[in-house]
């Protein structure tokens, strides 16, 4: 029996099968960075949100993730993001920024994840188990994304 | 009418006159003395333990006619009538060997002496050396010890009681020598108060036990009885250090140089006739296995006790205890899960203070009554420390009083009654609860009818009446039953219902706090939430086996409603967590322990506990619960000197948790099943007269194994100390 337990170590930081891995580059350019934004974070929409209280909903029943808050008033900042049980894929991905202390309603979106066509449409994200996919953003505070709420 | 005749035979119980008790027992068959054997009067909290010459003591009794019970591992027990007059007394008890493996007694069941047999609901029992030759600091760590009771950060679980509750709300009671140890404000536990060094038994009673206990003991009751000091002066104490081995991945290496942990405690005691004094001084010191979780604890604990001759004793004890820490709440991700998050402040510790002191005074009124009351207060205050000045913010004082009479009364060999009055008073004073109070009164009784040759039968009821701030206040009746039957002399079945119920604690009606990344609100109408326990079981010891064996086996329902749990409040802007009663739940189960003495030298014991823990609301498995609970241990005296031992803890893989988490904390719900082997070598060796030193070596996870209990915290890693007891054999 201990021979058995010995060859087996429990929780393996060095295996991690159910998660998957999103990361990336944020540029920022245009004006300079506004002293409204408070707290900005990258946040994976399954799919898009289509009210505020859809935000924090979303991220309760696990079908939306984000990071930690990022860096403000720097000229680019790396991400990470950890995503547990993949495979998965989000439909809306987004750099959002929090611009007053609700958190229901005060957040905007500064980059969206977009195809090239024109006029740009949000571009899905899926990973597989042990992916590490690369998503850069590029926010320009003069050309703000449409918003999907007001 | 009862409590009407304690008052008027307390008239006179401080003119009768005290009798001391003298013994010697002997094997019946070889005529040796019978070292180590427990003598106890029926009915009375009354009793010894033989010398190595077989003699014992009993001293303060009152006169009348007793009967006197011995027990001792190995033996049949022995019972004789005696008549105590005035004059000391001196008998003689002849004791015959058998089969049987253990003859525990059980103080806490029924708030008197039984044998363990007698009892009508399962107990496990620990004892001071099971705790010292494991080096165990804490009383969680001991309660690991016992099969069918897992520990998840601060939170006692018995047989599935008690989840995930971020430390608040315990669903076990504990108690040290009768008094409540439960804090006024979160109504938990706080493990790091207990006097290891004084712990002379631990009783852990498996099931509801508000009839006699009220609030709290939903699950269960742990209760902690004082070592009772030897004749003369002693002094014992312990020294430890060891360190955290160097983890397996290099990610979980988060310094160069080996994790200290190290620690002593000292005790002295002096007895005489009319006094009895013990002390104990402990400090210990953990660097830890963790980024960000050192720790420094020191306690004082002194107990005084004082033979006031006439049938009566006072005692008086008082409890310190401090702990200065970093607070590792939960790790970054489990790549990096010996670290905080990034965001951790890291100056900012936690420093928490623990005061608690009483006085019980306990009397026979005459040779079948005896009489107790207590009085107590345990005083806690947490908060934040910042550059080693306590912060405004976070922080909480409060005082729990707690006054008890418990009286008991034996009218016959038949008929034994028990009752009593229990009053405690919570006042909360804290920014993050606000100033709360919260008053509990009670009444308790307890009839036992033992029928000869027959069953032995317990009926009881207790009535609490419970009122918070402005809240409305409630009633709670808790009825149980108990049946106890030796139906042979190796066969005792036993079978018991019993109600619990848990006041919703101060923390979890009123909290407005920052929990690691959660944000707690508050929640005045939360109701108390309540359990009925069902228990059927078996006490077998074969007396012609080859094998000396003791087997116990159980099964269980535990029906629980109203269970309070911390919820995401999904309608709020901000999704804090919130206490709501949101669960009807039934745990079934069976258990079964055997112990047996497989070689003169070598013991084992085995228990598993097989659980379906159901969420009737929602047909899953309860969050937080385990399936399989088994632990294991043996023990091998090579030489009379040396000796070593092993224990195995399992626990199957928790199958349900709140899948939420993982939208806070990284990998919140990485889980794996739990199998942990510790192991230790002692060697013994005289020092002088009736003095021992114990030299160890002990391994804690020798396997080495990562597990992670509670959510988002890696459980400890591999541990080895070297420990040196002064002892009293």
């Amino acid at each position: 029996m201990v021979a058995t337990l010995a060859g087996c170590g429990g929780l393996d930081p060095t295996v991690l099968p159910d998660n998957a891995q999103i990361s990336g580059t944020i540029f920022y350019s245009g004006a300079p960075w506004p002293d409204s934004v408070r707290e900005v974070r990258v946040v994976l929409f399954q799919s898009q949100p289509t009210a505020p209280d859809s935000v924090l909903s979303a991220i309760l029943r696990n079908t939306a993730v984000y990071t930690d808050t990022l860096r403000r008033f720097v000229d680019q900042e790396s991400y990470s993001l950890t995503i547990p049980s993949p495979p998965r894929s989000f439909g809306y991905v987004v750099v959002a920024g929090r611009t007053g202390d609700n958190l229901l309603k005060d957040w905007r979106m500064l980059a969206v994840h977009t195809s090239h066509a024109d006029p740009p449409v949000p571009l899905p994200v899926s990973v597989q188990p042990g992916d590490n996919v690369q998503v850069n953003f590029l926010i320009d505070f003069t050309n703000l994304p449409p918003q999907p709420f007001n | 009418m009862f409590f009407v005749y304690i008052a008027f035979v307390l008239l006179s119980a401080v003119t009768a006159s005290a009798v001391d008790l003298y013994g010697t027992i002997t094997n019946r068959t070889s005529g040796q003395p019978v070292v180590a054997a427990t003598v106890r009067i029926h009915g009375l909290q009354k009793g010894a333990v033989t010398d190595t010459a077989g003699k014992f003591k009993i001293a303060g009794l009152p006169t009348g006619v007793f009967s006197l019970v011995a027990s001792r591992i190995g033996y049949k027990p022995s019972t004789i009538t005696i008549t105590l007059t005035d004059n000391t007394e001196h008998v003689v008890l002849t004791m015959l060997e058998a089969s049987i493996v253990k003859q525990d007694v059980i103080v806490s069941a029924s708030r008197r002496v039984q044998a363990v047999q007698d009892v009508p609901i399962s107990v496990s029992t620990l004892n001071g050396n099971d705790v010292a030759e494991r080096s165990i600091t804490r009383l969680d760590d001991a309660l690991r010890y016992v099969s069918g009771v897992s520990v998840v950060k601060d939170q006692v679980n018995i047989r599935g009681s008690s989840g995930f509750a971020l430390g608040v709300g315990n669903r076990t009671m504990v108690l040290l020598d009768g008094f409540p140890l439960m804090s006024g404000d979160n109504g938990d536990i706080k493990f790091d108060v207990m006097p290891v060094s004084d712990i002379g038994r631990i009783e852990i009673i498996k099931g509801a036990g508000s009839a006699l206990y009220g609030t709290g003991a939903l699950g269960g009751v742990v209760t902690m009885f004082t070592a009772k000091p030897p004749a003369g002066t002693t002094i014992t104490g312990r020294g430890f250090a060891g360190t955290y081995t160097k983890p397996r991945y290099s990610e979980w290496n988060y310094r160069t140089s080996a994790p200290l942990s190290s620690g002593f405690d000292i005790r002295l005691t002096h007895s005489t006739p009319e006094v009895t004094v013990s002390g104990s001084a402990a400090i210990r010191s953990d660097e830890g296995y963790r980024d960000f979780d050192k720790s420094l604890d020191g306690i004082a604990f002194g107990k005084f006790q004082w033979n006031l001759g006439a049938n009566n004793h006072l005692t008086a004890f008082a409890l310190y205890a401090t702990h200065t820490g970093e607070n590792f709440l939960y790790w970054k991700d489990l790549r990096y899960a010996t670290f905080p998050p990034d965001a951790q402040d890291r100056e900012q510790l936690l420093r928490s203070g623990k005061l608690a002191g009483g006085l019980e005074w306990a009397a026979f009124l005459d040779s079948r009554t005896t009489l107790t009351v207590r009085a107590g207060i345990f005083r806690t205050e947490f908060g934040n420390l910042i550059n080693n000045v306590m912060q405004d913010s976070n922080h909480s004082v409060a005082n729990s009083w707690n006054t008890d009479i418990l009286a008991t009364r034996v009218f016959s060999d038949q008929f034994t009654l028990t009752g009593g009055l229990n009053a405690k008073l919570n006042s909360v004073a804290a920014d993050v609860y606000g100033e709360q109070f919260q008053a509990l009164a009670a009444g308790f009784v307890q009839g036992e009818f033992s029928f000869t040759n027959g069953p032995i039968l317990t009926l009881g009821v207790r009535l609490d009446h419970e009122k918070t701030a402005t809240l409305p206040s409630y009633l709670e009746l808790s009825p149980k039953f108990g049946i106890s039957w030796h139906v042979t002399p190796s066969v005792a079945l036993r079978g018991s219902v019993g109600r619990g119920f848990r006041a919703p604690a101060i923390a979890e009606r009123y909290a407005n706090i920052r929990y690691g990344p959660f944000n707690v609100i508050p929640n005045p109408n939360l109701l108390a939430e309540s359990s009925v326990s069902y228990e059927a079981g078996m006490h077998y010891t074969p007396e012609d086996a080859v094998l000396p064996v003791d087997i116990d086996i159980a099964v269980f329902d535990n029906e629980l409603y109203d269970l309070i749990e911390p919820t995401f409040a999904m309608d709020d802007p901000s999704v804090p967590i919130i206490f709501q009663n949101v669960t009807r739940a039934r745990i079934l189960g069976a258990e079964c322990t055997v112990r047996a003495i497989l070689h003169p030298r070598l013991t084992a014991e085995t228990g598993i506990t097989g659980m379906l823990p159901t969420d009737l609301l929602t047909g899953q498995t309860l969050k937080y619960r385990n399936n399989v609970l088994w632990y294991s241990r043996a023990e091998y005296s090579i030489t009379n000197r040396l000796q070593v031992g092993i224990d195995y803890r399992f626990q199957n893989k928790v199958e349900q948790v709140d899948d939420k988490l993982d939208a806070f904390i990284p990998n919140a719900t990485a889980r794996v099943p739990v199998h942990i082997v510790d192991a230790r070598i002692l060697y013994t060796v005289d020092i002088g007269i009736q003095q021992q030193l114990r030299l160890g070596v002990i391994g804690k996870n020798i396997l080495d194994y990562y597990y992670a209990e509670a959510v988002a915290n890696l459980s400890p890693t591999r541990q080895i100390l070297f420990q040196i007891e002064v002892l009293k054999p």
